[in-house]
């Protein structure tokens, strides 16, 4: 065979092998563009919905001895449009008119809840070695090879049927019928479609429903693909779907199709050539290795980054999209002063109280989680900074922690450097990182910004933690990445007391920069661009330079916090404390109880390390009833419902973006100013 | 401005206050120190004398310096005799099986320090001697309490982790407690926390925190809390398949170690000839450091040997990324196009089934042999039924398609169904971990404690009836990189099963195939049964 024939013969092969994977990425990103079409939704959840009717596929047929057809109907014809129709009823009916970014954190907190809440509720596990078998008989073992060069199994052949009639139905739907023509409407303007004589709920509902039975046929047809059903897999998958859905702009059905296709055909390509040139060109060799598994990010990073029209598409679509109603003036800030100085009265006692309790009667592992949370609220308050004061979603705050933590392990390693210097090192890295990042990202804002920065999560996770020189090399591979506690003259703080106050002399410190900037230049012009960035760049604000300053400060401080984790737990850690899908928990957790202030950060931490021995274990209850024989047989409560409580409090954001502890204290500051207000009059 | 520049000027001083600071000597997350009279060449020839000479190798090893305090002889009042600790107190028991007809009337915790006698002894005459003790953490005068801790829930390999570990160790402490107990007090597991796989430093530190165990057993997919029950001094016993996090911690031990984790492996390369293979392909992880690691050890061994036995490396992949999201089609294409007709993985036994499977596809499956390094699951590979034909298992047990003739064995196959425990590589590693515990109780003696337990471990070489490959705890604490024979075992050791027909198959002649430790120059390797 001639070169140039068996260059094509190769590239043909690696077509077709890209095929069937082309074909999962365009399922997804097509219920992807469906869902956002029909409801306006940026559904990260889509995975999570998709990973339900997985399971209970599995469950029905392989564990249950279902029929396939049964088991497929149960799942993606019955469960899933059963889950869209009580989550619209539920939750996104009531967030139409919400801005995207909200929307966008309500999927997220969906995204972490769901899965575990039906892995609970059903007790479902993933099971070594047994495959989901795909909806085909025989669907895996038989075979069938068109061309000549690659054979497809049943079960792919099927899916990638479904895809293609799947574009072909719904872009049908949404071109010639009325229902489709409703859908959309609902979406740009409910109030207008119902002037129109047409049931804004009830398309609604439909649309919810139809989405999630993509979801869970999707869910079902893919999980044959997966060594075994774990619900991260299927959210990854949709951070590589978004990739081929932004190639539509979220709204074009066969573009999406197509941008799936074209990107299982590039990574398959890719991997068919690149190996072989990088054994003929050295120099090759280092992308090959690192761009290999990180190629379905570094397309979505360099889609959302590089193609213009991304950024531009809020815009035409929708002029207001971008002027958000200013936040809610701070609780504190409106309530009576003698309730601010009670508050404030109430807030040392207590933690005075709670100090000494730690201090002289904790043991080791109450002082660990005390530390932990006190650690975790100062990582939570780079999530205010970007957040609470700039109004941007940014989803790699774990991999900016991950530099802190890996900048003291290579330092200490290495140069024998001082922990605290190089944590300080470790922020200062990570907020080159973070500003360096902000570059290329500055113009998406919204839901693109939150994407990106998910993307360079991932890549960050795959690429570059393998790297000697960030998280590898002969320590790491011998030892793991430990890494000692600071000595500081006399004081060491090996001693876990010792390392408590560091830790909290630490929160101190950077509370107070927090609030500086709060009150400061960049705290006021990033709440003039949460208004209005129009309005604010005609009275000369510059919103690059502020949002460089945001993210810059944001990433120092999880570069801090990340590195005081490391050093507490004398190990990175890295997979446990900082993947991108654990630091997703972050986000949700601090929306969830207030990302504006720093009291929010605080509660954040706490509920964080604390919730899970003192709530779901039943410790308080027990310290309540005086021991642990009188606590009530359901106690203790698998950890992982603190997945499900906070994931479901995020879904509150839309509603009170300033979080539910915030939003608990203006009720009640208001009802107490009410209340001094007729005392006041009444007394004069 | 003003703000600002005060932020700024505050956070100044705190650099120069924090670069003027050191670390902490203590704990061990403290940076380690290089052993400068570590020989940075591979197997010199002091080391072949080190090998014959162990205790001058135990000498020399890095123990000495992080050798725990000696233990301290604690009051003996009164030595209660061996008829009144075999009747001990009725107390709360755990439910336990119903006891089989035990083999021998005392087991006998194995180890290699023992001199070889014609009629058996029980090396551990004391076994049953009282003797009250106060302040021993988990000890009472009827109990000896220990904590299991491992990963149940949310468990993403599937397998059988912590309930199989659980059920091993119960079995074991039934088989002991059903001839007496150790030291007249029954064996109890006081403790069985699942660690949900996020929770285990936590669930470490709920044990070191109540202090109402004498030692810790751990199975768990993230180790976070090997480090804190190390450094508390609590005897801790794992199933080792976290190199890194055992490495340099005296008081960790486990069912096998990792000494060199880059060394070449001859054991590999053995069974790539077994195969009648000459081209070979590797397949690992890229999120894994241990998989790619262990990949290129490998590649490493087929470098280094392959040349005189006419094989070589013909693909090498460290990146797949992990549950193969993508399938594996592009790699076994490749894999085809460059003639390969071995492959050998760092992966899961998931991974396995898909590469199988995609062998299967491209037509070419009955044409390559696998080597599964974690797949040594019946029910497992029964489900795949004939898919992995000709394939092979390699483990760091005696597998149990082979005889061995040792009491462990033998009580193991009568105890651990009777618990209603699967025959099963992790009720295994739970058993092999109880007698460990065990086998540390009886070294101390009866007047033991956490210190004198490690102490005495630290000591010895085990290899649990020659269910493993003999760990000299006295050096083999410590990895080291590159290669030298003070850390390693002294004997490499595989024992490898073929699969047929949805099971396996023994085709060693004996349950272990041995090479020197002192060298890596390739020999054929010598059969072995450390029971024998």
């Amino acid at each position: 065979m001639s070169g140039a024939a068996g260059f094509f013969e190769d590239l043909f092969r690696g077509l077709l092998q890209g095929t069937p994977p082309g074909a999962v990425y365009a399922l997804i990103a097509l219920g992807f563009v469906l869902t956002y079409k029909t409801s306006g939704v940026f559904n990260l959840a889509f995975g999570a919905q998709a990973y339900i009717s997985a399971a209970m596929y599995f469950k029905a047929h392989t564990l249950w001895g279902w029929p396939k057809w049964a088991a497929l109907v149960v799942s993606a014809f019955v469960l899933a449009p059963l889950i869209g129709l009580v989550l619209e009823r539920l939750i996104f009916r009531h967030l139409r008119t919400a801005s995207a970014v909200s929307k966008l954190v309500v999927a997220l907190g969906l995204s972490v809840a769901l899965p575990e809440l039906f892995n609970q509720a059903a007790r479902f596990t993933a099971v070594a070695g047994r495959q989901i078998t795909g909806i085909m008989p025989d669907g895996s073992s038989v075979f069938y090879d068109p061309f000549g060069v690659y054979r497809f199994n049943r079960d792919e052949l099927a899916m990638m049927a479904v895809a293609l009639a799947a574009t072909l139905l719904l872009a049908a739907l949404f071109r010639f019928t009325m229902i489709g023509l409703a859908m959309r409407a609902v979406v740009e303007s409910p109030r207008m479609t119902e002037l129109s004589g047409i049931n804004a709920d009830r398309t609604s509902a439909f649309a919810w429903a139809l989405s999630s039975t993509f979801a869970g046929l999707a869910g079902v047809l893919i999980a044959p693909r997966f060594n075994s059903l774990i619900s991260t897999d299927f959210f990854t998958l949709v951070v590589i779907a978004v990739a081929a859905a932004a190639v539509g702009k979220l709204v074009s059905l066969p573009r999406a199709l197509l941008g799936g296709l074209g990107l299982g055909w590039f990574i398959a390509v890719f991997n068919t050539f690149l190996p072989r040139w990088s054994g003929d060109h050295t120099w090759l060799r280092p992308f090959q290795e690192n761009l290999t598994p990180s190629l379905p990010f570094v397309v979505l990073f360099a889609i959302l980054v590089l193609w213009r029209a991304i950024g531009r598409e809020r815009e035409a679509s929708d002029p207001l999209s971008g002027v958000d109603p200013p936040p809610p003036a701070l609780a504190a800030l409106e309530r009576h002063p003698k309730l601010t100085l009670f508050t404030r009265l109430f807030g040392v006692g207590f933690v005075a109280v709670v100090g000494s309790v730690v201090w002289f009667r904790a043991g080791v592992l109450w002082m660990h989680l005390v530390t932990t949370a006190v650690i975790m609220a100062v990582i939570y308050l780079s999530v205010t900074v970007i957040t609470g004061m700039a109004g941007q979603i940014s989803l790699c705050q774990g991999t900016f922690a991950a530099i802190g933590g890996f900048t003291i392990f290579q330092m200490a390693d290495r140069f024998n450097m001082s922990v605290l210097a190089a944590a300080l090192l470790g922020a200062g890295v990570a907020a080159a990182v973070g500003a360096l990042l902000s570059l290329p990202v500055l113009r998406l804002g919204g839901v693109w910004l939150a994407i990106a920065t998910l993307a360079f999560a991932f890549f960050f996770d795959a690429v570059m933690v393998k790297f000697s020189w960030v998280g590898g090399g002969t320590t790491a591979l011998l030892t793991g990445t430990r890494v000692p506690r600071p000595l500081v003259g006399p004081i060491d703080f090996a001693s876990d007391r010792a390392f408590l106050v560091l830790a909290v002399v630490v929160l101190v410190v950077v509370s107070v920069v927090v609030i500086q900037l709060r009150e400061g230049t960049v705290g006021r012009t990033l709440t003039a661009l949460r208004g209005s960035e129009v309005a604010a760049a005609s009275i000369g604000i510059s919103a690059a330079r502020a949002r460089i300053v945001a993210f810059a400060v944001s990433a120092a401080i999880a570069g801090l916090g990340g590195a005081l984790l490391s050093m507490h737990q004398q190990n990175v850690n890295y997979s446990t404390n900082f993947g991108p899908v654990n630091a997703l928990f972050w986000l949700v957790i601090v929306v969830a109880l207030g990302a504006r202030t720093v009291e929010g950060a605080i509660q954040a931490g706490a509920a964080f390390a604390l919730f899970e021995p003192l709530i779901l274990k039943g410790d308080l209850l027990a310290w309540i009833l005086r021991g642990d024989d009188h606590l009530p047989g359901l106690f203790p409560i698998p950890g992982s419902w603190r997945l499900v409580l906070f994931g479901m409090m995020a879904i509150q954001f839309a509603r009170h973006p300033e979080g539910l502890v915030e939003h608990g204290k203006r009720r009640s500051a208001a009802r107490i100013n009410r209340w001094l207000e007729a005392r006041e009059g009444a007394a004069s | 401005m003003f703000r600002i520049r005060g932020t700024i000027a505050v956070l100044s001083a705190a650099v120069v206050l924090a670069a003027a600071c050191g670390n902490s000597p203590s704990g061990d997350g403290a940076a380690p120190t290089p052993d400068t009279a570590a020989p940075t060449t591979a197997a010199p020839a002091t080391t072949a004398a080190d090998a014959s000479e162990p205790d001058a190798a135990v000498e020399a090893s890095e123990s000495d310096a992080s050798e725990p305090d000696e233990p301290t002889e604690p009051a003996v009042d009164e030595p209660a005799s061996a008829e009144e600790a075999s009747e001990p107190e009725a107390v709360d028991e755990p439910a336990t099986a119903e006891a089989p007809e035990p083999e021998t009337d005392a087991p006998a915790p194995t180890t290699t320090t023992e001199p070889v006698v014609e009629e058996p002894v029980d090396p551990y005459p004391h076994r049953h001697d009282f003797v009250p003790l106060e302040g021993v953490p988990g000890v009472t005068d009827d109990e000896i309490r220990v904590a299991v801790i491992g990963t149940e829930t949310n468990n993403i390999l599937g397998t059988c982790i912590l309930p199989c570990f659980h059920t091993g160790i119960q079995a074991y402490f039934d088989y002991v407690n059903d001839a007496g107990g150790v030291y007249g007090r029954r064996l109890v597991i006081g403790e069985l926390l699942d660690d949900e796989l996020g929770f285990n430093q936590q669930r470490s530190l709920e044990v070191i925190d109540g202090n109402n165990s004498l030692a810790a057993f751990q199975a768990t997919l993230l180790p976070l809390g090997w480090g804190p029950l190390n450094d508390a001094g609590i005897p801790t016993f794992t199933w080792n398949i976290h190199g890194a996090e055992a490495v340099n911690r005296d008081n960790i031990f486990g069912n096998h170690v990792i000494g060199c984790p880059t060394c070449t492996i001859r054991s590999f390369v053995w069974i790539v000839s077994q195969a009648g293979a000459s081209r070979v392909g590797l397949l690992g992880y890229g999120v894994s450091e241990t998989s790619k690691v262990c990949t290129k050890a490998f590649a490493d061994s087929i470098d280094l040997y392959g040349p005189d036995l006419g094989m070589e490396v013909a693909y090498f992949n460290d990146n797949v990324a992990f549950g193969l999201p993508n399938g594996i089609g592009p790699e076994v294409t490749q894999m085809v196009d460059a003639g390969v007709d071995f492959i050998a993985t760092c992966m899961d036994l998931n991974a396995m089934l898909t590469l199988a499977q995609e062998l299967e596809r491209q037509g070419v499956r009955d044409q390559i042999t696998l080597l599964h390094p974690n797949s040594y699951d019946r029910e497992f590979v029964a489900a795949a039924g004939d898919l992995f034909d000709g394939d092979y298992a390699l483990l760091v047990f005696a597998a149990f398609e082979y005889e061995v003739d040792s009491p462990l064995r033998h009580a193991y196959d009568q105890w651990v169904p009777a618990n209603g425990g699967p025959v099963a590589e992790q009720t295994l590693v739970g058993w092999i971990n109880a007698d460990l515990f065990v086998t540390g109780l009886l070294e101390a003696g009866p007047g033991f404690d956490r210190q004198s337990i490690i102490h005495s471990l630290n000591q010895i070489t085990y290899d649990a009836g020659g269910l493993i490959n003999p760990v000299d705890w006295s050096r083999q604490h410590t990895a080291v990189e590159p290669f030298v024979y003070d850390h390693a075992y002294a004997l490499h050791c595989t024992s490898s099963v073929r699969m047929e027909g949805g099971t396996f198959v023994g085709f060693q002649p004996e349950p272990w195939m041995c090479w020197p430790g002192d060298t890596e120059e390739w020999s054929e390797p010598t059969p072995t049964d450390f029971a024998g």
